[in-house]
């Protein structure tokens, strides 16, 4: 494989929205150098490929970001960051108002005023968000955006003390099968959040018809989890609430045309569960383990003009939908449309799974930032929690670029206090990246193997679907099936060495199994930890039905050196308080 | 399934094969863009409004009630006009899409 190596200030890890937010901002130091890696092109890349069409994260008149605040706590059952939330809270407005700058077209009333859709959710056409993005990004010389470059493993040395620093990554080039490695003084993962996990809801020919994106294969996670670094709450999974088939969002129904759930008798169930979201998905789940099924946001009753524009909303974020409606030749005035939840994801972006940050958004790893849905700790981020994320992240890398030395020097020099001792590499340098470039050659120059790493995908959903609470299992999990799963993935990830590659896009798949297994590894583990069921089908424990004060804690995980996954426990973050790490 | 790329009507600029979140889309022998794994497609469409010939349509697969329509996108000064299309390959709706209107629902 040819060998490119770039230097550059900030490697940011994942094009998507969080990650373009954060070189923009950077960018305002056109003296540094960024780099972004994406695997595949950031003009659609990520969860917002097709749109959306609502900003669900935004503090309308009356309201204030500590009330944001307060609803994300208690919808999650008090495990959040509150300091996380609040600093994000306080930007919600102001990213807004840039993406509108930068062409975002929002809804207006007659007076100029953003039509808001609920107390936190603001109507746009985003039909075009990422392009706005990406179009921002290519205006920033100092940005070098390189598309088609899948990041598969960080490079990190270690200090004296056995601390360790993060000096860039390695990936390949899916398109022209490069191996790279990329030096940086800073590195931002904005990977997004992990899918693929569990089994989906369609099979074979629409098998990545999935709310997420087939896409988003917890990269950041698997690699932040290799390099040592802490992560949160992957218990706190996020089951989606969804148009039954295309998957496609049912928010624009639900609270646009206030279509209230139904089950197969027309009953309204909507509030008999609770009203968290992890309740509201919980409710159409139990409507059809009792027979109730199957179960509707009816539609029925709205007008012809709301149907049109239904029709509309769909096409600018999830036109499947559209299409489906006539395809059947039933449109939602004819028809309640049928609901179903999704499959379980890992993703910061809705629930408080992903890296364990500080309020700064550093990693427990030195020179290891995190912003978007891979970052945990603020539920209901959503689009702008993401866009905030990622300017806060960057002004932080900013501040810290400021107490290192320039680029061009060796990783093993830097130091932060002058009298520090100069840092002894583990191995001999280059040792990583030799190990992690053999290692993509050993795939490419393997002989056929008869296995492959969709095989190896569909055994892991399987696993995960029957043993870790998927679908399959009405999403619940107890200790003794847990323990299966937990054996099964491991066997699966001692047959991803089986697996060959002919072509860059072989090696990808193989990437992406093997990310997922290690994201799988983490989760189950996760799940065996919180010994309450705190979240309905998020984290539904058959063991321990109920809620418990011992669970009002973080569970925390972090990745030892043999590959296991150790989990241990944090005191909540109390409201009011910035959470620093300590050393 | 997912998505359909006519050869016909391909004119080989790669479009298509650089937008696709999912890098799904390839050239074969004669230049033209092809999907070897449609059932990878996320439906996303992006391919679809990237294609500057229309050479790409997205359907529903019959596993999802898809009935042998789709969906096409053409690019207009102002946004998009998308068209559902029938079986027979008529046209049944359009929708002018406009990037500067957000809808109301």
């Amino acid at each position: 494989m040819e060998k490119k190596t770039i230097s550059c200030d900030v490697l940011i890890i994942g094009g998507g929205t969080a990650g373009c937010y954060a070189a923009t901002t950077i960018a305002k130091r056109p003296d540094l150098k960024v780099v972004i890696a994406e695997k595949a092109n950031i003009v659609r890349s990520g969860c917002l490929a097709a749109g959306v069409n609502a900003l669900n994260a935004y503090i309308t008149p009356g309201h204030v970001p500590q009330d944001y605040v307060d609803y994300a706590k208690k919808d999650a059952e008090g495990i959040v960051r509150e300091d996380l939330l609040l600093t994000l809270a306080g930007r919600f407005n102001e990213v807004t108002h840039d993406l509108e700058k930068k062409g975002l077209t929002i809804l207006k009333d007659e007076n100029g005023n953003y039509v808001s859709r609920g107390w936190r959710n603001i109507k746009i056409n985003g039909e075009n968000i990422k392009p706005l993005l990406a179009d921002s990004v290519s205006k920033c010389p100092s940005v070098e955006v390189i598309n088609h470059l899948n990041i598969t493993d960080l490079d990190f040395t270690e200090d004296a003390s056995g601390k360790t620093i993060v000096t860039g990554a390695f990936g390949f080039g899916v398109r022209d099968g490069k191996a790279y490695h990329i030096k940086a003084r800073a590195v931002l993962i904005s990977t997004g959040g992990a899918a693929g996990l569990y089994r989906p809801n369609n099979p074979g020919n629409a098998r990545h018809r999935t709310w997420y994106p087939p896409f988003n294969t917890g990269a950041g996670y698997a690699m932040g989890l290799m390099a040592g670094a802490e992560m949160t709450t992957f218990e706190m999974r996020f089951v989606a609430l969804r148009c039954k088939d295309t998957i496609a969002p049912t928010g624009t129904i639900a609270q646009g045309v206030h279509a209230k759930q139904v089950n197969n008798k027309g009953e309204v169930y909507e509030t008999k569960y609770g009203l968290t979201t992890s309740e509201r998905v919980y409710g159409t789940v139990e409507e059809n383990r009792k027979g109730h099924g199957p179960c509707y946001l009816d539609t029925t009753k709205i007008t012809e003009e709301a149907e049109e524009d239904l029709y509309r909303a769909y096409l600018n974020m999830a036109p499947s939908q559209t299409l489906r409606w006539f395809e059947s030749g039933k449109g939602p005035r004819d028809l309640p449309v049928e609901i179903e939840g999704t499959e379980p994801y890992v993703v910061g972006g809705h629930t408080a799974s992903g890296f364990w940050i500080d309020t700064a958004r550093r990693t427990t790893v030195e020179g290891l930032y995190a912003a978007g849905d891979v970052a945990g700790g603020a539920p209901q981020k959503y689009v702008t929690g993401a866009l905030a994320e990622g300017e806060i992240v960057a002004e932080t890398i900013l501040r810290d670029l400021e107490k290192l030395p320039p680029r061009g020097i060796d990783a093993a020099d830097r130091t932060y206090a002058p009298q520090k001792e100069k840092s002894q590499e583990i191995s001999s340098p280059g040792a990583r990246e030799a190990e992690i470039f053999g290692t993509y050659e050993k795939f490419l120059t393997k002989a056929d193997s008869h296995l492959t790493a969709e095989n190896l995908e569909d055994a892991m959903q399987k696993v995960m679907d029957e043993y870790a609470g998927g679908i399959k299992s009405d999403y619940r999990v107890n200790g003794a099936k847990l323990a299966l799963a937990d054996r099964k993935i491991s066997d699966l990830l001692e047959l991803v060495d089986l697996l060959a590659a002919k072509t860059p896009m072989d090696l990808l798949e193989i990437y992406e199994v093997r990310e997922r297994l290690i994201v799988c590894r983490a989760l189950i583990a996760h799940l065996g930890a919180r010994r309450e069921t705190r979240w309905h089908v998020f984290d539904e424990n058959e063991d321990y039905p109920g809620i418990s004060d011992e669970g009002l804690c973080y569970i925390e995980s972090v990745m030892d050196h043999d590959g296991r996954i150790r989990i241990f426990r944090r005191d909540l973050v109390k409201g009011g308080v910035s959470y620093e790490h300590s050393n | 399934m997912s998505i359909r790329i006519e050869k016909g009507k391909c004119r080989g600029c790669g479009a298509c094969l650089e937008v696709c979140p999912g890098n799904l889309i390839f050239r074969d022998g004669e230049g033209k863009a092809f999907i070897p794994k449609p059932y990878n497609c996320w439906a996303c469409v992006s391919c679809v409004k990237a294609c500057p010939f229309g050479a790409i349509s997205m359907e529903l697969e019959p596993e999802i009630d898809g009935r042998g329509g789709a969906l096409r996108v053409e690019k207009t000064a102002g946004g998009y006009d998308w068209k559902i299309i029938g079986r027979s390959g008529e046209i049944r709706r359009i929708f002018k899409m406009k990037t500067k209107e957000a809808n109301k629902y």
